[in-house]
């Protein structure tokens, strides 16, 4: 009791304080604001603390946001504010994650009209909050109890809440329907592996959000729901699993196919894997076999694969698929649709896989990254990461860690080597090291220190949890000999064979160059790259391995964000006849905003699950660098059309490239 | 009042704190400056202020300035006391100014001159190689009537010219002597150790009187310290004015702030450690602004201005019989070696009553940290401000320790 009064009394004297700061950050001249702007933002940081503290804050966000506190920021103007980013900005502590409390508050009190800021309307402030809820839904409702949250500061965890919190009042989830629909839909279309973001988002909208079937939103939202919750009208109808379970054991063939059917479908539809579903699989490949290619809504190739696989489906489904990673279901379904375990290479693998010693740390690790709140053992995690991988080699991702080249590698070898990516898993979690040849020297991942991440992100998959760490740090010493042994020439000309192998055509070309510094021999970095990819121009032919190169992200204003590491997959024909890139992007945001008008696509446009597209032009105009085979060009590049080459680059000069000199044509 | 003032260093504070107060300034700084300083209309002067010595010729800057018409110079940083004395002398007519900013740009000579004048100092010596060392070390445990089988006495050895505790090395044992002291830190100035309590005081010094005495506090030397100083040492206050006034006298100080630090004994007599004459590290000024509610660091430049009338510089200070109402204290947080990846404000600190804001800065990315040298490469202070002067000690002495880096 006494700690509370006590508390009472120093938020009054924090506000005081606050609005003293404040004035004397005001009165600052501009040539000495920096210091009295981290003091105001550390007062500014004990009242993000509670909710009173916040209000008041909110007050007076516009005095604040008048006397410069967003000035020389990146939060200076709102309308180049990203929603997706602020998830992870907030999650990355002090001073920014103050910082970002306060952009939000101001946004707030732009969409509440208590403050006008010229170049952003109330209604693209409050258009921003809706879309920063959706974006970062797993921040936005969460009370962070679960243990995926202790790596965090609990007082950081605690002003996200609170911000939310207050956010929530001035935008209700209700008005958010149509945005999560949109959302959930995405997810689902893109597959990703890790699918605890799309669940989180159910879970919230089931205990807040009653849904019926009145509106087509709500119907939109039903779908998923249903798969999750409900897959199937006696999965409701017993409610429990427990319940479900009992029923199962005295229903009879027919009734269970039908429930198979169901479950299968739903799964097929969505990606996701109920509990009633895992429960369904237990009892069918024990009572009745035959069904599970109808649970696993196999075709007829994976009908074969199955019969001719049965015995080791079932150990797989019995020692491994446990309700901590019942997702693997789809990717069992997926391994057994590409014929994966009738490749000799594959099954020799998978069955050493499944017999190893996993280290230590390794297990530790596992279990870190098991984010869902049913257990799982260390071998359990691997072996349903690995059916998810090789299952879905789309669904791979990067998560909140700098690790593109690391994805698209697991990614790659999952489509075209996946023998080589097994027999790296099992150096991993067997040794926690992997070797790697570099120009006739090794490189062993235990040796080097520094990797690129720097606070491992744990939302990602198994497997990558597993590879990762080791992959990343590979790559960076690659890239760092590379540096000292080939001065003056892109590291990634020597690295990206050594790293990914031998699918990495000889021929490379970037926009840069190291020694004038200048963009250079633009027009013919296009045609090249119109001339190897291009079906209309490279002799009707389609890619044999996807091509790695480097992007620029560029936000909505089409400004320079950083460069990127993708896949090209193919360039075909839209359903609509239009030429489009369809590519793998590790980034876990497939739907982005690049400026320009440049929207990548994740469905709508012909793409397959996990893949995301653009037009031709528009992707070419982010490319600065690519791998080709120079054996097949012969001068063809000649017949791209001008057009087409001034189009991108024109898209080019007007968005990354203002960042750049250009050497003069 | 002074024509215009030349502030010699680079110092975003002061220069608003004298537009502040609108007077008349100049800055001369290295060139790097001039860019920044033409952006914010800051009337500025490129030098290289590089080492003062026989080959540099003050004349010219001199003759840089006289469009500026400046007659008063001001050392902001240690290497511009040279520059500042060579420039006060043109101006006062006067060569001896120069002498004695030499003074205390060479702490034996300094040791010297407060030897000379009456004040308790060490047994030191100049020392310029390892062999001197431990000659001096044999002395001095000589003159302690050291038996075989003792331990060596503690001595401190310091370059001649560097601010704070740069290059200070706390020897305590013959084999420190090769072990800490680099053969780069020769020559310098070895001083057997002072016993006592240390803290600092910053004493403006004008028309030859202490105007204004400011006793700091050092929890720990180099990153703790408060102001006012707590009531054991503010009891000393008159003892500590008149071994300040006789240090005065005895350097001959006209004009300008000083900032010595003393050692209290357990027997209530005061041991002189050394003296500055410029701005004094640990943000001290800024904690006694707000302690004694007046802008130290205008006071500071304007007690350097001889045409100051008693009257005109009252203005500047707080009211005389000033009490200041609470303590303001601060700590320098170094992260500890090893690698840091980002800032974490420690969650008793946002409980603390006491806790008053930080300016801590975001490591750019994660990296290795080493160890430290004098105030540099600190990552910001944390500032406290209460009323009971044993707390403050102890919270200043806790987060010391308190990890703000991870």
């Amino acid at each position: 009791m006494r700690k509370y009064q006590y508390m009472e009394l120093t938020i009054n004297e924090l506000e005081n304080r606050f609005l003293e700061s404040l004035a004397l950050f005001r009165a600052a001249p501009h040539f000495n604001k920096k210091d009295r702007k981290s003091r105001l933002l550390s007062q500014a940081d004990m009242l993000c603390r509670t909710a009173e503290g916040l209000a008041f804050l909110y007050e007076s966000i516009p005095q604040a946001s008048e006397a410069g506190l967003f000035s020389d920021s990146p939060w200076e103007k709102p309308e180049h504010l990203v929603p997706y980013l602020v998830g992870g900005t907030l999650l990355a502590g002090y001073p920014g994650s103050t910082l970002e409390i306060l952009s939000e508050l101001r946004l707030a009190a732009i969409a509440e009209e208590r403050m006008a800021h010229p170049g952003f309307s109330a209604g693209q402030a409050r258009n921003f909050l809706e879309e920063m809820l959706v974006a970062n839904f797993e921040l936005a409702y969460e009370d962070f109890s679960e243990k995926a949250w202790e790596q965090y500061a609990k007082g950081e965890l605690e002003k996200i809440r609170l911000l939310f919190d207050f956010i929530h009042r001035f935008v209700p989830l209700e008005g958010l329907k149509p945005r999560i629909a949109d959302a959930i839909e995405s997810l689902s279309d893109h597959r990703p592996i890790v699918m605890s973001k799309m669940k989180r988002m159910l879970r919230v909208i089931r205990k807040h959000l009653p849904l019926d079937g009145s509106d087509v939103h709500n119907g939109r939202l039903l779908k998923f729901i249903n798969a999750y919750y409900r897959p199937t009208a006696i999965a409701e109808q017993q409610g429990t699993l427990e319940n479900y379970r009992h029923f199962l054991e005295h229903a009879d063939k027919a009734t269970v196919e039908e429930e198979c059917e169901q479950a299968g479908e739903q799964m097929a539809n969505t990606g996701l894997v109920s509990d009633y579903q895992l429960a369904l699989l237990y009892h069918v490949v024990k009572k009745y076999p035959g069904l599970v290619p109808v649970l696993l809504h196999l075709n007829s190739h994976g009908v074969a694969e199955y019969e001719r696989h049965e015995a080791f489906v079932d150990l797989l489904v019995q020692e491994f698929i446990v309700p901590g990673n019942k997702q693997a279901v789809y990717g069992l379904a997926r391994v057994l649709q590409r014929n994966l375990l009738s490749r000799k290479v594959t099954w020799h693998a998978f069955n050493r896989l499944i017999r190893v010693d996993i280290h230590p740390e390794v297990a530790k690790k596992l279990l870190k990254g098991n984010l869902t709140e049913d257990k799982a053992t260390p071998a359990q995690l691997l072996i349903g990461g690995a059916l998810c991988v090789l299952g879905q080699p789309l669904g791979v991702r990067q998560g909140n860690n700098p690790t593109c080249q690391s994805a698209r590698g697991i990614s790659m070898w999952s489509r075209h080597a996946p023998g080589k990516l097994i027999n790296l898993l099992i150096d991993a979690a067997t040794a926690n090291n992997v070797v790697f040849r570099y120009e006739g020297e090794l490189i062993e991942s235990a040796t080097v220190e520094e990797g690129l991440a720097r606070q491992f992100d744990y939302s990602l998959d198994p497997v990558s949890i597993v590879l990762v760490p080791h992959l990343d740090k590979i790559y960076n010493e690659m890239m760092k000999r590379a540096a000292v042994k080939h001065l003056g020439v892109d590291p990634h000309i020597s690295v990206n064979p050594a790293f990914y192998g031998h699918w990495i055509q000889t021929g490379f070309l970037s926009v840069y160059n190291a020694v004038t510094g200048l963009i250079d021999k633009y027009r013919g970095f296009v045609r090249i790259f119109y001339a190897s990819f291009h079906p209309q121009y490279n002799g009707g032919h389609h890619l044999i391995y996807p091509v790695p190169l480097g992007i620029f992200i560029t936000d909505a204003s089409a400004t320079m964000l950083g460069y990127h590491a993708v896949s090209l997959l193919r360039i075909e024909q839209s359903p609509a006849g239009e030429w489009r890139a369809y590519f793998f992007n590790p980034n876990s945001e497939g739907r982005q905003n690049w400026g320009q008008g440049i929207h990548p696509t994740v469905s709508g446009n012909g793409e397959f699950h996990g893949e995301s597209s653009v037009p031709v032009h528009q992707f070419a105009s982010r490319v600065y660098a690519f791998h080709y085979n120079n054996l097949r060009l012969e001068g063809i590049e000649e017949n791209v059309p001008e057009a087409i080459v001034e189009n991108v680059e024109k898209l080019a000069r007007e968005s990354w490239g203002r960042k750049y000199r250009w050497a003069i044509k | 009042m002074a024509n215009r003032f030349a502030l010699l260093g680079w110092s975003l504070p002061v220069i608003e704190s004298m537009q502040r107060a609108e007077l008349p300034y100049v800055v001369v700084s290295f060139p790097d400056f001039e860019s920044y300083a033409k952006e914010h209309n800051i009337p500025f002067v490129g030098y290289r202020l590089d080492e003062f010595g026989s080959h540099s010729n003050s004349l010219a800057l001199a003759e840089l300035l006289r469009p500026y018409n400046v007659d008063v110079a001001v050392p902001l940083f240690e290497e511009t006391v040279e520059w500042a004395g060579a420039l006060n002398s043109i101006y006062r007519d006067d060569p001896r100014v120069l002498n004695r900013a030499f003074l205390f740009r060479n702490k034996a000579m300094m040791k010297r001159k407060a030897l000379l004048g009456g004040l308790r100092v060490g047994l030191f010596e100049e020392i310029h190689n390892h062999e001197q060392a431990h000659k001096f070390l044999d002395r001095l445990n000589e003159a302690e009537l050291q038996l075989p089988g003792e331990d060596d006495a503690w001595f401190h050895v310091k370059p001649f010219a560097s601010a704070g505790t740069v290059g200070h090395r706390f020897i305590k044992s013959r084999e420190d002597i090769d072990k800490k002291i680099k053969p780069a830190d020769f020559p310098c100035l070895a001083e057997s150790h002072l016993r006592g309590q240390e803290f600092s005081c910053e004493a403006f010094i004008h028309k030859g009187k202490v105007r204004f005495l400011n006793i700091t506090e050092y929890v720990k030397l180099g990153y703790s310290n408060f102001i006012p100083a707590g009531p054991e040492l503010e009891a000393k206050r008159e003892l500590i004015h008149s071994e300040i006034q006789k240090l005065v006298d005895v350097f001959g100080i006209e004009y300008g702030m000083i900032h010595p630090e003393w050692f209290l004994t357990e027997d209530g007599r005061l041991n002189f450690g050394e003296v500055a004459c410029r701005i004094p590290g640990g943000h001290i000024l800024e904690l006694a602004s707000q302690a004694h509610e007046f802008d130290a660091l205008l006071a500071f430049v304007v007690s350097h201005d001889p045409s100051l009338s008693d009257e005109e510089l009252d203005r500047y200070f707080p009211q005389k019989g000033h009490t200041p109402k609470q303590y303001y204290g601060n700590v320098m947080v170094f992260p500890k070696s090893g690698q840091i990846t980002r800032l974490e404000i420690p969650e008793e600190l946002t409980e603390e009553p006491y806790y008053l804001d930080n300016n801590l800065v975001e490591p750019l990315g994660p990296q290795k940290i080493g160890g430290r040298e004098g105030f540099g490469n600190h990552f910001g202070t944390v500032n406290f401000a209460g009323e009971d002067a044993e707390k403050m000690r102890e919270l200043l002495k806790h987060y010391e320790d308190v990890p703000f880096y991870v």
